[in-house]
């Protein structure tokens, strides 16, 4: 598969030559599948925040290079806005930085700067709020008089209406209701198929990565630990564990059942893929236990 | 048992704002927690759950109803500020930010700030530092700066910082929305280990059903009312009404409820995992 953004050999220090120096990545190289939802795991410090902002260029790596479509996104430094339309960053609570009068300007604000028509605007306005599912008689609030779950809508459809290639999110779900939640990650889902867009999501809640990645990027102490798909990534539990993250609830559910001789088989991440793994495993062993019935039953006649 | 927190018709709005009609954040609520009992409160987004939390630790005050804590009437006209600095110590609050609860460039200066302030002499101060830290799993980190710690720590950094008041509850408001796994599991060990070993009464404001499975009771708070109040399994055993307000029950049991849609006898409701493993391995077993 064709990579859209690729992080080759990139290190990036803060306090470097002080005191204070940390390491936030160590020469990590990790590429983003076009048209997929990667999610990006690690425990606190591993350097999830510092990579996000690497990728729409808000820090710029001291070595190694980030390609977008295969050309350096420092190639021209004075056009980095325009890589930051290319690549929208949703930042950790980002409610926090809605500003303008009406939740519908305040959505408005990037495409107006990237100078479209206001038609072009109102259009985008919308499409972003519906992606989000917020309701379109909102738009004409004061984004301060909408509830925190729909602030945080609003906040989001503002990067979304910039209709980004990429969409890098730092925690969309952090302190969301399981609706919420489900809203704006699903409202995820349909952004990448309909806009055919590439999607990076940090999270920590594994049951969401399980539910709405397709591939998982883990990170341990600034360096790339796994990456694979969410199968290949929560397949291996035991090193997870060792690095402070974990796999779904359900899955270590699944290996309970399995470890007491249930033949669960097939993706165990996700609480339909192990119900209908549970399911086959029924069937196939009612469908073994009344096979050498019929047969016997053959015999007689 | 004696009721620690007591709350009867709880009603509070925040102010209007724009001219714009706020419905009210708690309409009509009564809750009692025991002394020494966990509880979890769950709901939505805007169900009013943190709004009830404000008014316990008297950061907010009711439109009407009645607040006791600790046998005091906290909503009594004779209640002075005095009173309430008196009452705040006995009820903690960790809220759900790390980097906003901690003041000090180290950490057990940090934890030292409340009692401190309290007015607690130096050498009970030293041992109720120590104690906290210790208490938290950080003694080793007691002169580390807390900004540099990783979430989890901070946040149980906060908690020793509420230890160390010696409080008689504590309120978690999502205290562990923020962390990585390793750091919810490692807050979450800690208010057990706060209610089962020094029967602190908790209370946890929570979205994950997996931490409110912990609790001996969940209270389910919809639109400003108590929707539903009972012990885990009496709770998520209603799985229906769950969903119908936009909640979810823990994994576990919500995988039973789709086996059981697509025809498994099995029971319905609410079981620890290796129960429900027990049932499922005997289903196949059976089958």
């Amino acid at each position: 598969m064709e990579n859209i953004l690729e992080i080759k050999d990139v290190s990036y220090v803060y306090g470097g030559g002080t005191p204070f120096e940390m390491v936030a990545l160590n020469h990590v190289s990790v590429g983003f599948e076009k048209g997929k939802i990667t999610g990006v795991i690690g425990h606190t410090g591993s350097g999830k925040s510092t990579l996000v902002q690497l990728l729409n260029g808000l820090l710029r790596p001291q070595s190694g290079e980030i390609l977008l479509n295969g050309e350096s996104i420092w190639a021209k430094p004075k056009e980095i806005q325009k890589i930051r339309y290319r690549v929208g960053l949703v930042m950790q609570y980002p409610e926090y930085q809605l500003f303008d009068e009406t939740v519908r300007a305040d959505i408005g604000y990037a495409p107006r700067n990237m100078g479209l028509s206001p038609e072009e605007v109102e259009a985008r306005v919308k499409e972003a709020a519906a992606f989000v599912r917020l309701d379109e008689e909102l738009l004409d609030q004061s984004p301060f008089a909408l509830s925190g779950g729909q602030k945080r809508r609003a906040a989001i459809a503002g990067i979304i209406a910039m209709r980004p290639e990429v969409l890098v999110l730092d925690e969309p779900a952090a302190g969301l209701d399981p609706l919420g939640r489900s809203d704006i990650l699903g409202g995820l889902r349909e952004y990448q198929r309909s806009c055919n867009a590439t999607v990076i999501l940090v999270s920590h809640s594994m049951e969401d990565m399980a539910q709405y990645c397709d591939r998982i990027v883990a990170l341990n102490h600034a360096e790339v630990f796994l990456t694979g798909t969410v199968d290949e990534v929560f397949s291996r539990s035991k090193e997870l564990a060792e690095v402070g993250l974990d796999i779904p609830h359900i899955a270590r559910f699944a290996l309970a059942l399995q470890k007491r001789g249930v033949p669960l088989e097939g993706s165990l991440y996700t609480v339909s893929g192990v119900a209908e793994a549970y399911m086959r495993a029924l069937q196939r062993k009612k469908a073994a236990s009344t096979a050498p019935q019929s047969a016997g039953e053959g015999d007689h006649a | 048992m004696n009721n620690f927190i007591e709350t009867e018709h709880l009603a509070f709005s925040y102010e209007e704002e724009n001219d714009r009609q706020q419905q009210p954040a708690l309409e009509d609520v009564s809750i009692n927690v025991r002394d020494g009992e966990y509880v979890a409160i769950l709901g939505h987004n805007g169900s009013g759950k943190s709004t009830f939390a404000k008014l316990l630790n008297m950061i907010l005050a009711p439109d009407s109803g009645r607040i006791h804590i600790a046998g005091r009437e906290v909503t009594a006209p004779d209640f002075t500020e005095d009173d309430m600095f008196d009452l705040r110590r006995e009820v903690g609050m960790v809220f759900q930010n790390p980097d906003n609860q901690l003041v000090a460039t180290i950490v057990e200066e940090d934890v030292a700030f409340g009692p401190e302030n309290l007015g607690v002499p130096r050498e009970e101060l030293r041992r109720r530092v120590d104690e906290a830290l210790a208490m938290v799993g950080m003694s080793e980190y007691a002169l580390h700066a807390p900004h540099r710690l990783s979430g989890g720590q901070k946040q149980r950094i906060a908690i020793a910082g509420m230890i160390a008041m010696m409080p008689k509850c504590v309120i978690f408001d999502e205290a562990t929305a923020m962390l990585d796994p390793l750091g919810r599991r490692e807050v979450l060990k800690t208010m057990d280990m706060l209610n089962r070993e020094k029967h602190i009464a908790i209370l946890n404001i929570t979205h994950y059903m997996d931490e409110a499975a912990h609790a001996d009771r969940i209270v389910v708070v919809n639109d400003g009312r108590v929707y539903m109040d009972g012990t885990p399994s009496e709770v998520f055993s209603r799985i229906d009404e769950l969903h119908a307000i936009g909640l979810e029950a823990p994994q576990t049991t919500e995988l039973i409820d789709i086996l059981r849609q697509k025809g498994c006898s099995l029971p319905a409701g609410y079981a620890e995992d290796e129960a429900c493993v027990d049932l499922l391995v005997r289903l196949y077993e059976e089958a």
